[in-house]
């Protein structure tokens, strides 16, 4: 898939889960520069993630070792089936 | 406190180990720093306690093996594996009551074995996920029996210690101030353990005290005693292991930032022993989370399955904090309390906005509300952890019949 394409579809899926129209993601976005991002709302983030790009899963060491957007994207990248 | 951390022992045992470790180079240094650490163990423990912990991680590190060389085989059987024999060398009070005398054991029960249970697990779960880095057995031996923070962590990841000790991330600045920083770490964490600690615990709760004879004010006295008596304690016992690991080049995580400040009680756990909180998080609280939001009963019940995991996490939490069944009631009041918050918090947003919360919760007079509800919820709390079963028992038969 398009990495533009995952890139914006990202953005609509963290503007949808954090409830914030003017969120901006970038590769270095990390859970601290989004205030509503906690243990909660993570878990909910990667669920909608799995539901939009067919193929993605994050196995449980992956989440608790994400550091940032860009890992994300790498696995988004990865395992999407599209 | 088991092993006193003030001894002169202890004391030149680390100073002795942050030379070596400093001084010496490739195996010889992981050598040399496993045999302080097994040194350490064996005088903290006695030999048998030593061979069952050393045995408790050379399973551990036999499971991870396994994983590695068969990535098919499901993780459920090992880990059950190792919860089953982490529960029965816990020794765990609810076993007398299922099992006969004669099969159960408390020999095995060592010194740090929870911390070191949660540290394997962790090892387990990341190195099925390939997101581990590298499996050494001599990193991972010394990751498992590193003597600052084997008897009551805080709990580091492998990753961390894997980078610190082959020099991938500083634990500390190069510079004089920041060595003498740790050093000072090291005297105002024995300040807080054997000085300002044995004072507080004079007013504290006491495991044998019969709670329904207080009077108020005591009651109140004692319960909040108990509270800065625990936060002395293990937070010098924190300050002292922290320093004396940046040191030797192997930080260990920091554990507290002002419990007593906690504004909710999602607030309190990340200040209050926060390096549990956030393997608790990654290990139980997000996969319990994730299974059931993706789950085909619960996907349309988001605050409930929330609330699901986090009293199955807080559950956990309380019965790996000890073995008696008062650690279990304080979990269950712990998954109580988020629960509250976690639905109310929903509410809240769902009727006012998420801006408007968060613009509530920058109110001064919020803030000081919250506080202290948050600080006599904790204190409260701390009451099953505190008192035995035989006083916990009464406490409860007084107010039933009451």
């Amino acid at each position: 898939m398009n990495e533009e394409i995952i890139w914006n579809r990202l953005t609509e899926i963290f503007r949808d889960v954090f409830e914030d129209e003017d969120i901006v993601i970038g590769p270095e976005t990390v859970a601290q520069d989004i205030l509503e991002w906690d243990s909660l709302s993570n878990i909910q983030l990667l669920v909608a993630i799995e539901k939009a790009f067919d193929g993605v899963k994050f196995n449980t060491g992956e989440v608790a070792n994400l550091k940032n957007v860009g890992q994300m994207v790498d696995i988004i990248i990865h395992r999407s089936k599209e | 406190m088991s092993f006193a951390l003030l001894s002169i022992q202890y004391l030149s045992l680390s100073m002795i180990s942050v030379l070596l470790v400093s001084l010496l180079s490739s195996v010889i240094r992981q050598l040399v720093f496993l045999s302080v650490n097994v040194f350490f163990i064996v005088y903290l423990l006695g030999l048998s306690g030593a061979l069952s912990t050393i045995a408790f991680c050379l399973l551990g590190f036999a499971l991870v093996k396994i994983h590695l060389k068969w990535p098919a085989l499901r993780m459920l059987y090992s880990l059950s594996l190792f919860v089953a024999l982490f529960i029965y060398m816990r020794n765990y009070e609810i076993l007398q009551w299922i099992f006969p005398q004669e099969i159960l054991t408390s020999v095995l029960s060592t010194v740090g074995l929870s911390f070191l249970f949660f540290k394997i697990i962790h090892v387990l779960i990341d190195a099925k996920s390939n997101t581990l880095r590298k499996l050494e057995f001599l990193t991972y031996l010394n990751y498992c029996l590193n003597f600052t923070t084997i008897m009551m962590g805080p709990i580091m990841r492998y990753q961390d210690y894997f980078d610190q000790w082959h020099g991938h991330k500083q634990a500390i600045k190069p510079t004089y101030e920041a060595h003498l920083d740790a050093i000072l770490r090291i005297l105002s964490g024995l300040v807080k353990a054997y000085i300002l600690a044995i004072w507080v615990s004079k007013l504290a709760l006491q495991p044998d005290t019969n709670v329904l004879q207080l009077s108020f004010s005591s009651w109140v006295i004692q319960m909040y005693g108990f509270f800065f008596y625990l936060y002395l304690n293990f937070s010098g016992y924190c300050d002292i292991v922290i320093g004396i690991g940046s040191l030797m080049g192997i930080r260990p995580p920091e554990n507290f930032n002002k419990p007593f400040i906690a504004q909710n009680m999602s607030d309190f756990w990340l200040r209050q022993h926060r390096s549990l909180t956030l393997w608790l998080t990654d290990y139980v609280f997000s996969p319990t989370y994730k299974q059931a939001l993706g789950s085909q009963w619960l996907s349309s019940y988001p605050v409930l399955s929330g609330n699901l995991a986090l009293m199955l996490t807080m559950v956990v939490s309380g019965i790996w904090h000890g073995a008696s069944l008062g650690f279990l009631f304080f979990g269950i009041t712990h998954g109580i309390y988020l629960v509250i918050y976690h639905t109310w918090d929903h509410l809240l947003s769902k009727y006012l906005g998420r801006k408007r919360v968060n613009q509530l919760r920058k109110n001064w007079l919020a803030k000081i509300v919250g506080i202290i509800i948050t600080f006599n919820a904790a204190s409260f709390a701390f009451i099953f952890f505190q008192l035995d079963t035989h006083h916990l028992l009464q406490l409860f038969n007084g107010l039933l019949r009451s």
